[in-house]
C-alpha cells in the first residue's frame, strides 16, 4: 500500500514483548494479550486437521504435541538471533510470525498508518534489537524500541528516578530508572521468579502431601488464582488427584511459603541499586519503587515486599501497578503517543 | 610389500592422507581446487575432475584392517604420481575416495589417464595375512563445460553421482556420468542401438562397438542433444505430457525405421539425418511445452498467493479506527512537558542509531 493511499490516520500500538506474554495497547481502544509461544505443524497430517499454518498462544501450548514448538522470546530476549542453522532460523521467525500476529491483534485499518513502540527487555543485546525491529518494519511503517521497564514507569508519569520491579515467568528485572535508557549498572536480573515459584510450590506440596499427583501445568493455574502472601486469609483449598481420585487438600501454607521465598532475593537487589545510586536521592528511590509483570498480581506481594525493605533497607514504598498485564503495553502506547511526528516520519 | 612412505615431496599440490608435512592442506587443496575450477570456467579452458573409489573397499578394510584400507589408498595415490607430473595436478581425499582436478585437461586426456588408473590398479598386488589381495577401482569424470558441472560443488556432485553409478554397476569401470537421464534420453539411447544394430547389419556397416570401457565413446546423438533440465525443475504435469510426446514420437520413429527397413538400401548417414531432423522437431515441441507449463506454474503460484492473502483476511474485519491522530505529540502544558520532550528525543536518537546499524548491516550482507 502507498503512503498516499493512508495518509488518513495513524494507529498508535505500543507492544509488551514479554517472554510468556505478548500484549498490545492501541489508539483505537484494542488491547489484546497472548502468550509468546509459536507453533507450525509438525508435517502435512497436523497441517491437515489443525487448518492453520501457524499458532499463538494457548492453542499453540494446547497443540504443542502436533507442532514445532517455540517460545522464541525465551530469557526475555530473541533466542539466537544471529545463528543461522535451520532451527534457529525457525525460532527468528517465530518471533516475527508474534510481532506479526500481534499487530494483527491491534486491528489496524488498511487505511491507516501504523506507528509501533515495542517494550523490549531491558538487557535485550543489541542483536536482538536489531532482530526485532527487522521483525516489525515487516508489518508496520515506523517503529521504535524502548527498554520495557521505562514503558511500565513512563506510563504512570514516573518520569525519573523510580525503581522497578517486573516479575516475569523466567526472570524478575530490577531496574533503576533515571532517564531513558538503564545501563547495564541500573539492572539486575534474578532468576527467582514465576517458573522458581511453580516449581518451590509444587516441592512443598509433594514434601506435606507425598500422595497427590499433579503437574507443573495444575501448579502455575492453581498459583495464578490463588497466590497470596498474607498470612490471614481464607484457607485455600484445591483438589488434587490421589491415585487418580480427586482429593481435597488444604495448600495454603506451601504456596504462601513458595511466593514468599521471592522476597529476600528481590528487596537484597533493590538494596544494592539504592546504595549505589547518587546519596542525595537515595530516599526518594527506595519510595517510588513499581510493582510490574505478570507474577505482581500475587497479592499483598506489594505491602509483603515494602515491610522487608523496612526491615532490611529502613524504609521504602511499593506501588502495584494496576494493571499488571498491560502496564509495559500501556506505557509503550503513551510514548508512541507522545513522540513528535517527525520524528515517527524520519524513522519510517 | 610395496613402501609407500613419503611420496608427498613429489605431488606439492596434493594431500591425499591428510599428511602434516605435505605442501598444502587438504582444506587448501580444496580452496585451490575451486579457484582452479574458477580459473578455468572464467577463460573458458578445459578441466577435468576424476573421482576415485576402490571398489568393496569397505568389505576389504573389515576383513583386513583399517591399515590396508590406508595402504591401499596410498598406492593409488601413488599410481597417479606415477602417471602425472606433480604440477600438472591437484588431489585431495573425499571420504573414501580421491579426488583429482585436470587443469587444461579435456576429455580425451581424462580418458586416458583413467584408462591408465584402472590398469594400474588391476596390476596392483597387496599381500596380508599370508593371503595376496588384488583391487580394482571406479572411476568417474565430470568436466568443467559441462552444463550440469559449471560450478565446483556441481563438479563433485556429478562425480560424485557417477562413481556411486560406476559401483553399482560391478566396479572396475570408468563413467561420465549424465545428471539426469529422463524417458527422452533412455529413448534416445535405445533408438542409437537400433541404429548400431541396424548399421552392423547393413553390409560394410561399422561393428558395434565391444570396447570394455564402452562408457567412454560419446554416443553420436547424445554429443548434439540439447541437455535435459534437471529432475527436481520437472513438474509433475510436464513430466506427463512429455511423456504423451514421447510416445507419438515413438510412433513416428518405429515408421521411419520400418519404411527404412522395407525399401532396405539406403546409406546410414541420411537415415541419420532423418532421425535427427525428428528429434529437432521433437525438441522444439518439447520446449514450446515447457514454456507454457513454467509460466502456468508461475500463474497458479500467483493465484494461490493471493487465495493466501484472502483467507487470512477474511475473518479479519476492516479494523478499528485510531482515536487519536489529532491530539497527536505532547501538550506543552502538559506536566513535565520538558523532561518528557527530552525524553522523546533520546528514545528517538537511539532507534535512529539503531536502523542506521541495521541498514549498514543489510548492506554488508
Ligand atoms: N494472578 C497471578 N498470580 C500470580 N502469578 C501470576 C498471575 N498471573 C500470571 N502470573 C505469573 O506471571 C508470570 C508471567 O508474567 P509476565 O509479566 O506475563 O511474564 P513475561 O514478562 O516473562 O512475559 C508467570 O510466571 C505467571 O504464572
Amino acid at each position: 500500500m502507498s503512503d498516499a493511499d493512508k495518509k488518513e490516520g495513524v494507529l498508535y500500538i505500543g507492544i509488551d514483548l514479554g517472554t510468556s506474554r505478548t500484549s498490545v495497547s492501541a489508539s483505537n481502544g484494542v488491547r489484546e494479550t497472548v502468550g509468546s509461544y509459536v507453533g507450525y505443524p509438525k508435517d502435512v497430517v497436523s497441517q491437515k486437521l489443525l487448518k492453520k499454518d501457524v499458532l499463538f498462544g494457548d492453542e499453540a501450548v494446547e497443540k504443542r504435541l502436533s507442532l514445532r514448538f517455540y517460545r522464541p522470546l525465551e530469557h526475555g530476549v530473541l533466542k539466537n538471533s544471529n545463528a543461522d542453522d535451520k532451527s534457529d532460523n525457525e525460532i527468528q521467525r517465530a518471533a516475527e510470525d508474534l510481532l506479526k500476529e500481534a499487530i494483527r491483534l491491534a486491528k489496524p485499518r488498511k487505511d491507516e498508518l501504523v506507528y509501533a513502540v515495542i517494550g523490549a527487555p531491558a538487557q535485550a543485546s543489541i542483536h536482538n534489537k536489531e532482530a526485532i525491529v527487522r521483525a516489525a518494519r515487516q508489518t508496520v511503517d515506523s517503529v521504535m524500541l524502548c527498554s520495557e521497564p521505562f514503558a511500565v514507569a513512563y506510563g504512570l508519569e514516573m518520569l525519573d528516578d523510580v525503581l522497578v520491579i517486573d516479575i516475569g515467568a523466567g526472570t524478575v528485572d530490577l531496574c533503576r530508572m533515571h532517564g531513558t535508557m538503564p545501563e547495564d549498572t541500573d539492572q539486575i536480573t534474578l532468576t527467582s521468579a514465576g517458573d522458581f515459584v511453580d516449581e518451590r510450590i509444587s516441592e512443598n506440596i509433594r514434601t506435606s502431601f507425598p500422595e497427590a499427583q499433579f503437574s507443573v501445568q495444575m501448579i502455575k493455574a492453581i498459583k495464578e488464582r490463588h497466590a497470596t502472601v498474607a498470612t490471614d486469609t481464607e484457607r485455600i483449598r484445591v483438589d488434587l488427584p490421589v491415585k487418580g481420585k480427586p482429593t481435597s487438600f488444604d495448600i495454603t501454607d506451601e504456596l504462601r511459603n513458595a511466593c514468599r521465598d521471592m522476597i529476600p532475593p528481590i528487596v537484597e537487589g533493590l538494596g544494592k541499586l539504592v546504595a549505589t545510586f547518587d546519596p542525595e536521592f537515595q530516599e526518594r528511590l527506595k519510595n517510588r519503587v513499581l510493582l510490574a509483570g505478570g507474577g505482581s498480581q500475587i497479592r499483598e506481594l506489594d505491602s509483603a515486599i515494602e515491610e522487608y525493605m523496612h526491615q532490611e533497607l529502613g524504609g521504602g514504598k511499593v506501588i502495584r501497578i494496576e494493571e499488571a498485564i498491560y502496564g509495559g503495553a500501556n506505557g509503550a502506547l503513551k510514548i508512541a503517543h507522545d513522540m513528535p511526528a517527525e520524528y515517527w516520519e524520519k524513522l519510517s | 610389500m610395496r613402501d609407500f612412505a613419503a611420496p608427498h615431496t613429489r605431488m606439492p599440490t596434493a594431500n591425499f592422507t591428510g599428511s602434516q608435512e605435505a605442501l598444502f592442506s587438504p582444506v587448501q587443496v580444496r580452496a585451490l581446487m575451486a579457484a582452479e575450477f574458477e580459473r578455468a570456467r572464467r577463460y573458458g579452458e578445459p578441466l577435468a575432475g576424476l573421482l576415485i573409489g576402490v571398489d568393496r573397499l569397505g568389505q576389504l578394510t573389515d576383513f583386513y584392517g583399517y591399515e590396508a584400507k590406508s595402504e591401499i589408498l596410498e598406492a593409488i595415490a601413488e599410481l597417479m604420481n606415477e602417471n602425472l607430473r606433480a604440477g600438472d595436478f591437484l588431489g585431495c581425499r573425499i571420504e573414501d575416495s580421491l579426488l583429482l582436478i585436470l587443469p587444461y585437461t579435456g576429455r580425451d586426456g581424462a580418458r586416458a589417464l583413467a584408462r591408465r588408473i584402472l590398469s594400474g590398479a588391476r596390476a596392483l598386488v597387496f599381500e596380508g595375512g599370508g593371503r595376496t589381495l588384488r583391487i580394482s577401482v571406479s572411476i568417474s569424470a565430470a568436466y568443467s563445460d559441462n552444463p550440469s558441472s559449471n560450478h565446483f560443488s556441481g563438479l563433485l556432485e556429478v562425480t560424485g553421482n557417477g562413481l556411486r553409478a560406476a559401483t553399482e554397476d560391478g566396479g572396475d569401470r570408468f563413467i561420465e556420468w549424465k545428471p539426469v537421464e529422463s524417458d527422452f534420453d533412455r529413448l534416445r539411447r535405445d533408438l542409437e542401438d537400433r541404429i548400431q544394430s541396424l548399421r552392423s547389419d547393413l553390409p560394410g556397416g561399422a561393428p558395434r562397438e565391444t570396447a570394455n570401457m564402452q562408457d567412454i565413446a560419446p554416443a553420436p546423438l547424445a554429443a548434439a542433444a540439447p541437455v535435459p533440465p534437471a529432475a527436481e525443475e520437472v513438474p509433475v504435469a510436464e513430466a506427463e505430457s512429455s511423456a504423451s510426446l514421447e510416445l507419438s514420437l515413438s510412433a513416428k520413429l518405429r515408421s521411419l525405421l520400418d519404411a527404412q527397413a522395407a525399401e532396405g538400401q539406403e546409406d546410414s548417414a541420411a537415415l541419420q539425418g532423418k532421425i535427427q531432423e525428428l528429434l529437432t522437431q521433437h525438441n522444439r515441441q518439447i520446449d514450446v511445452l515447457e514454456r507454457r507449463i513454467s509460466k502456468l506454474t508461475r500463474n497458479l503460484e500467483l493465484t494461490e498467493d493471493e487465495l493466501k492473502r484472502m483467507s487470512l483476511l477474511k475473518d479479519v474485519d476492516v479494523g478499528v479506527a485510531s482515536i487519536y491522530r489529532d491530539v497527536q505529540g505532547l501538550n506543552a502544558d502538559a506536566e513535565s512537558a520538558e523532561a518528557k520532550k527530552h525524553m522523546m528525543a533520546n528514545i528517538f536518537e537511539a532507534n535512529m542509531e539503531l536502523q542506521t546499524q541495521i541498514n549498514e548491516r543489510a548492506r554488508k550482507d
